[in-house]
């Protein structure tokens, strides 16, 4: 058992570390094949902005302007016990530096959670918040 | 058109500057349209049509060829010239030069002025003008203009000068030949094309119309137009720019100002309209290659261009959200969970976390690298798999199960979470899974300085027993930038200022009310009681016992108690001795 908890460890970072390059490359260069790494039923929360569904999400990020993340921090863990059962899922965050048309560029934080689908990797959750001060007449 | 009208306003105010002949030189057909300002009406009585100074060979005909060079500015001296009342020679002069005129600059012993044609006028005076005590009267003419310091009396002056300047209801300013402003010009040498008087000028401007519309900035001998780029920077509303009758050579002088978003600009009477006298289409395409969305040029409506469908970039960023939930009930689950989470964790002990920790619960920091140095106390263990390779360290940085979880988490500086900075996302809410993200800004209280960081924080919730406990959490800390730590810190003032007060009002409220009786209880439902706050507290059977007593056996009230005491950290620590 406890063997098996470290293999799992070690499976979620790599598959991590994997995922982050095709995730980034794809987002700032072919962004239109990005929802193939969604899954269906995907969710994805946009500074507070959340869209459901991957049609939703293609189209959510086919709208934003044209982007360029850097990865500066990354971080996997696995996610066991009763409630995933036997599904392999794993929790993914990253810190980085995200600019939009390159205008400047800002602090952002992504937290994922993939999950193994046959024999494809997709993501179930996707949140994507960049480090500002909201005002607080924000809702 | 009604910002024409106002320039022409602030133009009655210096009627005298209006005769420069170098104003002549424009060729373009827009030119003629010029005689409907109210000053140019007055200007032409007194002026008579002169040729274009590009022919001033003919010009200084019968005289003798001055040796004079053509420059923006000369000075004038008057040798002996103190035998009279300077009001007496300045008249002398323009009597004898009529129907030039000129408007001297600085007038002392000697005086400047700006205008070529005037120079040598005053030049051929010399030696013709007889006084009534038989003095001829010399007058030397020569390039140059004084140099000198911007002091805060002379910005005092500006200041004042420019006010008249200024016109509310159109939001325009008219700095146009700035250097014979009638209150400045005896006194001193005021001219824009000098780039620290512009600065000067620009900067007080910017600090008392920051939102200017209109600027006149014709007439000022402006030849590098660099320095302008500063209205780029300073006023982002500015709409009308008159430039006009300067000494601008090229079309790509206009780069330094491109970024302004024109309406209308004014660019007749400088030099580089003449190397489009006969190509008026190009001059206007050229220009509105630097401005595309120019509406008028040199007073001339433009046909309205024609652009390419295409939307604007910028404009298609949604606005950041506080919070996104899908759920009203999670949202209510979730944030009762970290209300009491966050009160723990910023409390001196945070022992009691232990409940909200599952027993095989996962629990890894990550630091911004670039910011390490600046994040003392978080040295600890930042668990980059960017940065750490070897499959050891990466076991070793994430903690596994609740003690070394809590533990880990009793190590790290004390905190005080800024609640109001939060955000909160819910990106997956099942029967038996909450995903939570929190961001937001905390104190770090283990140094005087109490500095402040930046957090974005996961938990994966899992139910268990009556709530939820943390089954995944991953913490991410960084450095604010400086403009959100100025930002920051004028909120905590704020903030403090008020807490102070409402303290005071809360103090005296509650020694008004009354102690809530409630009804008797039996033993076995107390007995119930205490194992359940002993429970959620961490607290052991004794002092929740006391602590249900102290609050006449109301559940919620115990509770309110024991944080609102943990949050001060005035529970001594035997209270969680077992």
């Amino acid at each position: 058992m406890e063997q098996d908890l470290k293999a799992k460890i070690d499976h979620a970072c790599r598959t991590a570390e994997d995922f982050t390059k095709l995730y980034y490359e794809s987002l700032d260069k072919r962004r239109y094949l990005i929802s193939r790494m969604y899954m269906d039923t995907a969710t994805l929360i946009w500074n507070g902005n959340g869209v459901t569904g991957k049609e939703t999400i293609q189209k959510f990020w086919t709208d934003l302007p044209p982007s360029e993340h850097t990865v500066h921090t990354l971080d996997a863990q696995p996610i066991t016990g009763p409630e995933v059962a036997n599904q392999l899922t794993f929790l993914v965050k990253i810190g980085g530096q995200v600019k939009y048309d390159e205008k400047n560029s800002k602090s952002f934080n992504q937290t994922f959670l993939i999950t193994a689908i046959g024999d494809k990797w997709k993501i179930v959750s996707d949140c994507f918040r960049a480090q500002e001060l909201l005002d607080n007449n924000t809702s | 058109m009604s910002r024409n009208l106002a320039f022409a306003n602030l133009d009655d105010d210096i009627p005298m500057i209006s005769n420069n002949n170098t104003r002549q030189v424009i060729l373009n057909p827009s030119n003629r349209e010029r005689g409907d300002r109210t000053w140019r009406n007055v200007s032409r009585g007194r002026n008579s049509p002169m040729p274009n100074r590009n022919f001033k060979g003919g010009q200084a005909g019968s005289r003798r060829p001055p040796p004079l060079r053509e420059s923006n500015w000369y000075r004038v001296t008057i040798p002996y010239g103190q035998k009279y009342e300077r009001e007496f020679i300045i008249n002398t002069l323009l009597n004898y030069i009529t129907p030039d005129v000129f408007v001297p600059i600085l007038a002392i012993a000697s005086f400047y002025i700006d205008d070529y044609k005037t120079a040598i006028a005053l030049q051929s005076c010399d030696y013709k003008i007889t006084m009534s005590d038989g003095f001829k009267l010399q007058v030397k003419v020569k390039p140059g203009f004084p140099v000198y310091d911007i002091d805060d009396k002379l910005k005092e002056r500006l200041k004042q000068a420019m006010g008249k300047r200024y016109v509310q209801d159109t939001n325009a300013l008219n700095l146009s030949k700035f250097h014979l402003d009638p209150d400045l010009c005896s006194d001193y040498f005021c001219a824009l094309f000098h780039p620290v008087m512009m600065m000067t000028v620009l900067d007080i401007v910017a600090e008392y119309i920051p939102n200017l519309e209109a600027l006149n900035l014709e007439g000022n001998k402006l030849q590098n137009i660099e320095r302008l780029n500063l209205l780029t920077k300073k006023f982002s509303k500015l709409k009308i720019l008159f430039i006009g009758d300067n000494k601008i050579r090229d079309i790509h002088q206009l780069d330094a100002i491109k970024n302004l978003k024109l309406d209308e600009l004014k660019l007749t009477g400088n030099p580089v309209c003449n190397k489009y006298k006969s190509r008026q289409n190009d001059y206007v395409s050229d220009v509105r290659r630097k401005f595309p969305k120019l509406l008028r040029l040199d007073g001339v409506e433009l046909p309205r261009p024609i652009v390419f469908d295409v939307v604007d970039e910028a404009a298609k960023i949604p606005l950041s959200q506080r919070m996104f939930v899908a759920d009203v009930k999670a949202q209510e689950i979730a944030s009762q969970f970290l209300q009491q989470y966050f009160t723990i964790f910023d409390s001196e002990n945070r022992q009691p976390l232990l409940d909200a920790y599952n027993e095989h619960a996962y629990f890894s920091v990550t630091i911004n690298a670039s910011n390490n140095n600046k994040l003392n106390g978080y040295y600890l263990e930042n668990r980059n798999l960017l940065k750490i390779n070897d499959t050891i360290r990466r076991q070793k940085f994430l903690k596994q199960g609740r003690l070394p979880v809590v533990s880990f988490i009793s190590e790290m500086p004390r905190t005080r979470h800024l609640l109001n900075t939060f955000t909160m996302d819910l990106s997956l809410v099942t029967q038996t899974i909450m995903f939570i993200t929190i961001t937001g800004y905390f104190q770090q209280l283990d140094n005087k300085e109490e500095l402040i960081r930046y957090f974005n924080r996961t938990f994966i919730i899992v139910p268990e027993g009556e709530g939820y406990c943390i089954r995944n959490e991953q913490l991410h800390i960084s450095q604010p930038s400086e403009v959100q730590l100025k930002e920051l810190h004028q909120q905590l003032n704020q903030l403090n200022a008020q807490q102070t007060q409402s303290e005071t009002e809360t103090l005296s409220s509650t020694e008004v009310a009354k102690p809530v009786q409630s009804t008797e209880l039996n033993d076995e439902v107390k007995k119930q009681m205490t194992l359940t706050l002993s429970q959620q507290t961490n607290m052991n059977l004794e002092w929740s016992l006391k602590c249900l007593q102290e609050t006449q056996w109301i559940y919620d009230n115990a509770i309110a108690a024991f944080q609102e005491f943990f949050k001060r950290g005035q529970i001594p620590p035997q209270a969680f001795a077992k």
